[in-house]
């Protein structure tokens, strides 16, 4: 439950009048795009979860995502009439559960050794989806299991388009995205996670269970990062081991830090930056990556906070941190 | 009547060097018992097994009644131990509230509530409010912790344990670093605070140890060397030449 | 299958392990005895291997010969390694270990990215030396020369390696240095030079192994990545700082895999993440490592 009076109701309304009609004044490939941001927003803020709010750098965050798309994917091939909203929640339950099993493992331990074994396991699962051709049907991937579904969100348009696939994503994306800001920074929850980051032996001394608290947000970052992924599946109507490869767990990386992982929207910035930035430099280029890697870099020695970091320049704009410093 | 905490044969070793060697220890309730002991004696380490950041090599540790030698730390926290750091040990980024919160909070039992929002917990702020003032930290109530200056640090680091109003407080050098100004108002407030609870105290200045406590365990190689009333180890003649004399020699 | 071949293909089976053994203690040598020293995980040691391939494959292709790759690719990656420690790793050093396991990580994404830029995406084979092309009879079995001569010259180079570690005063120095930094600077000796010797050898020995895997595996992209997984589950299961634990977890999971690929052959990966997780839950600090 989200608590109350914790939206500020003129940035609600301007998110959700702004969001509502973009598409109306853009054309089907920036529709496309839009749908893509939004997708990975929800991917990157369910990372920083991890990066900025425990401190935790994964290497293998894909496996979630992927987990996610493959759910979703599999339960509408094999399952055909079962609705999208249980095929979704299947996704986000699929991460989730990977995520509970999985961060049993990872939460107990951090820095490199976290890095190192969260890399191990997100090639593990690669490692099933690339071989287990009998259900992923390897490297080819899959597609077409949107055949069945209804895509249409009551009051948009025709099923199917382009628009409709944004608004559902939008109409999920967005106020999961919202309830995950409130819950970490507004309620006890968030303050523990938060005090942990700060000083976790002091938080074990005045009686917090920093395993169990690790271990839920680790678990609800790997389910939000599932939903992500289902949603991606049902955008693109296919699915490949590249929902679930190496390049999507850096990319991911790269986006949150370059946004700035210590200000909850920071990683939305990063996930905009990436695909318009990319855009931009890809037409340019078609090694667009070389370059995201040397911003990177640079970022990582010039500007440590990321581009919410510098809203600290301009008092005016300064975002409040819940933390201290960025990486592990 | 069950002791508030039994230690039974305790030992501890760190990588096959033995700190603690065969400790035993019985605190009743309502006592205030000072560990004292030169620097490497031990003391900390009895501490970190009493409160569980380290598990005992041997032996086994009661608190009233109930064994706690494999509790995990936190949960010693919630049985009714709470501790301080004999090093500064605050959240340093948030401010002496949202540090005193913390405490008030967990003495609550909201610790991963989801619903409410923290600002709507009434009580909890007026409540962490209240132990503010207790201690005089009212004033510095927006300050993030690692800006306090040193002194108002030390009040911080004893106040968050005495935030969670235990059963058992220990203390692991309160007045560390400290001037003997402050010295005497953190003695104070501890004096204020603490009536009517079991207190164990790790302190190096000998005035605050025969002002507040009224039995002394000295740690000496990780063994207890002699306990007894103040005026007891004042006189014992072992005492005095492993610990007041070391003193000296240091001083 | 009589006892004789059974005998055959198990004598094969320990020669292959043997020979990815040694590719991995290439591997995870440097990579632990940097961390043991600065607490820098090295993201980018497995682009160091990943560039000796594609360095090798290269010089073979321009002058025909492996031996020159085998040559010119370590001391060039070794030069690579010097570079980027003098510039970007000192940098990133001031800011704390985090921002050192960025900026490696970072290294590693431009140096993927610029490898599949200047070579391509596809896979590149390079060709043992004609010497070593062809088979060994071995105990009535027909072995290639090629993994054999990987397994002796890997076996060259860890004893050289071990002379130089304990035999020589600067490998006393590295080892002091990897079990108490602080105390060997205190010593008055230069650490920041030592470290910098370090991590270019460690680069050297990665471009090294990189040569060397190159006729088996193949030059592709995704070696890199590949490699890195396998030299992380070393180190961890070693005990991160631990020369002897990288070692032996080595021929362990050397050991496991060449096994592993006869018993479930498209998945014997699995087996290394197994041996991963029981060392971790049993010794989250690994077989020898002294700290989680
Ligand atoms: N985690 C640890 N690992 C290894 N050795 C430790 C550890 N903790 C304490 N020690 C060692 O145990 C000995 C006793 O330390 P301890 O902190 O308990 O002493 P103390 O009596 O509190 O001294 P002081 O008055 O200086 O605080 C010291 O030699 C210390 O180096
Ligand atoms: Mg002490």
């Amino acid at each position: 439950m989200i608590p109350r009076r914790v939206f500020s109701p003129a940035a609600v309304g301007i998110v959700l009048v702004g969001v509502g009609l973009a598409p109306s004044v853009m054309s089907t490939s920036q529709v496309y795009s839009g749908t893509e941001v939004v997708i990975l927003s929800l991917f990157a803020v369910s990372y920083n979860l991890l990066f900025g709010y425990l401190g935790l750098l994964s290497f293998g965050h894909s496996a979630y995502f992927g987990l996610g798309a493959y759910a979703t994917a599999l339960l509408l091939l094999h399952a055909p009439g079962v609705p999208l909203g249980p095929a979704i929640a299947g996704g986000t339950l699929a991460g989730a559960i990977g995520g509970v099993l999985i961060g049993n493992f990872c939460v107990r331990l951090s820095g490199p050794y976290f890095a190192m074994l969260t890399l191990a396991f997100g090639q593990l699962l690669f490692a099933v989806a690339w071989k287990w051709r009998a259900v992923t049907r390897g490297d080819d991937g899959f597609g077409g299991f949107l055949k069945h579904a209804s895509l249409a969100l009551p009051g948009t348009p025709e099923s199917g388009s382009q628009h409709s696939l944004y608004y559902l994503v939008v109409a999920l994306a967005v106020p999961v995205i919202a309830a995950t800001w409130a819950l970490m920074t507004k309620t006890p929850f968030g303050n523990v996670v938060v005090s942990i980051r700060q000083n976790e032996e002091r938080a074990v001394f005045l009686g917090y269970d920093v395993f169990a608290t690790k271990l839920i947000t680790y678990t609800i970052s790997a389910g939000l990062a599932g939903l992500a992924g289902s949603l991606s599946a049902i955008f693109h109507d296919f699915v490949s081991p590249s929902v679930i490869d190496l390049n999507l767990s850096t990319d991911v990386v790269l986006m949150t830090f370059i946004g700035g992982t210590t200000f909850f929207f920071g990683p939305v910035l990063g996930a905009v930056f990436f695909v318009y930035f990319g855009d931009f430099i890809s037409a340019l280029t078609d090694r667009w990556q070389v370059v995201m890697g040397l911003i990177f870099v640079f970022m990582v020695l010039y500007v440590p906070k990321g581009f919410i970091g510098l809203g600290r320049l301009i008092p005016s704009v300064r975002p409040r941190e819940t933390r201290p410093e960025t990486a592990p | 009547m069950t002791a508030q905490l039994r230690i039974e044969g305790v030992y501890k070793d760190f990588g096959g060097l033995e700190i603690l060697m065969g400790v035993d220890l019985q605190i009743e309730p309502g006592e205030r018992h000072a560990i004292i002991g030169p620097n490497g004696a031990g003391k900390t380490t009895l501490i970190n097994l009493i409160t569980g950041k380290y598990t005992p090599s041997r032996g086994r540790i009661w608190f009233g009644g109930m064994e706690i030698t494999s509790v995990p730390a936190h949960g010693r926290v919630r049985l009714g131990i709470g501790r301080s750091f004999q090093i500064i040990n605050l959240f340093p980024e948030m401010t002496v509230f949202e540090n005193m919160r913390n405490a008030i909070l967990s003495k609550e039992g909201i610790r991963l509530s989801v619903r409410r929002a923290l600002k709507g917990l009434r009580g909890v702020t007026s409540e962490t409010e209240r132990v503010l003032a207790l201690i005089g930290l009212e004033s510095f109530r927006n300050v993030p912790a690692a800006e306090l200056a040193y002194g108002k640090q030390r009040t911080l680091e004893i106040g968050l344990a005495l935030g969670l109003d235990p059963q058992l407080l220990i203390l692991d050098e309160p007045t560390a670093g400290i001037s003997s100004a402050e010295t005497r108002e953190i003695a104070g407030v501890i004096r204020r605070v603490t009536e009517r609870k079991t207190l164990i105290l790790i302190e190096h200045d000998m005035d605050v140890v025969f002002a507040l406590a009224d039995r002394i365990s000295v740690l000496h190689h990780g063994r207890i060397l002699a306990q007894g009333s103040p005026a007891e180890i004042r006189e014992n003649p072992e005492v005095k030449e492993a610990y007041l004399g070391h003193l000296e020699a240091v001083g | 299958m009589d006892m004789f071949g059974v005998g055959v293909t198990l004598l094969f089976g320990i020669l292959n392990g043997f020979g990815y053994a040694m590719l991995l203690f290439l591997l995870s040598s440097g990579l632990t005895v940097v961390f043991g020293m600065l607490g820098v995980l090295n993201i980018a040691h497995a682009s160091f291997y990943m560039l000796g391939a594609y360095f090798a494959y290269s010089v073979v292709q321009s002058t025909g010969s492996f031996w020159w790759g085998l040559l010119a690719a370590p001391v060039a990656v070794g030069v690579l390694g010097v570079l980027t420690e003098r510039t970007l790793l000192r940098r990133a050093h001031r800011l704390g270990h985090g921002h050192e396991l960025l900026l490696t990580f970072g290294l590693a994404y431009i140096i993927l990215e610029l490898v599949k830029w200047i070579w391509g995406t596809g896979s590149h084979p390079v060709s043992a030396p004609a010497v070593l092309d062809g088979s060994i009879r071995l105990v009535g079995g027909a072995y290639p020369a090629y993994r054999l001569f990987v397994c002796v010259f890997g076996l060259g180079v860890l004893v050289g390696l071990a002379l130089l570690l304990f035999k020589t005063r600067l490998g006393m120095i590295v080892r002091a240095a990897v079990s108490d930094i602080d105390m060997v600077n205190a010593l008055g000796f230069n650490v920041r030079g030592l470290f910098v010797g370090v991590f270019g050898i460690g680069a050297f020995l990665a471009g090294l192994a990189g040569v060397i895997a190159a006729p088996l595996l193949s030059v592709y992209p995704g070696m890199g990545p590949d490699m890195l997984v396998d030299t992380f589950i070393v180190v961890v299961v070693g005990g991160l700082g631990s020369l002897k634990g990288a070692l032996i977890a080595s021929f362990l999971l050397g050991g496991l895999q060449s096994f592993g690929v006869v018993i479930v052959p498209r998945l014997a990966m699995i087996f290394s993440f197994l041996l991963m997780t029981v060392v971790l839950i049993w010794r989250p600090m690994g077989l020898f490592g002294e700290r989680a």
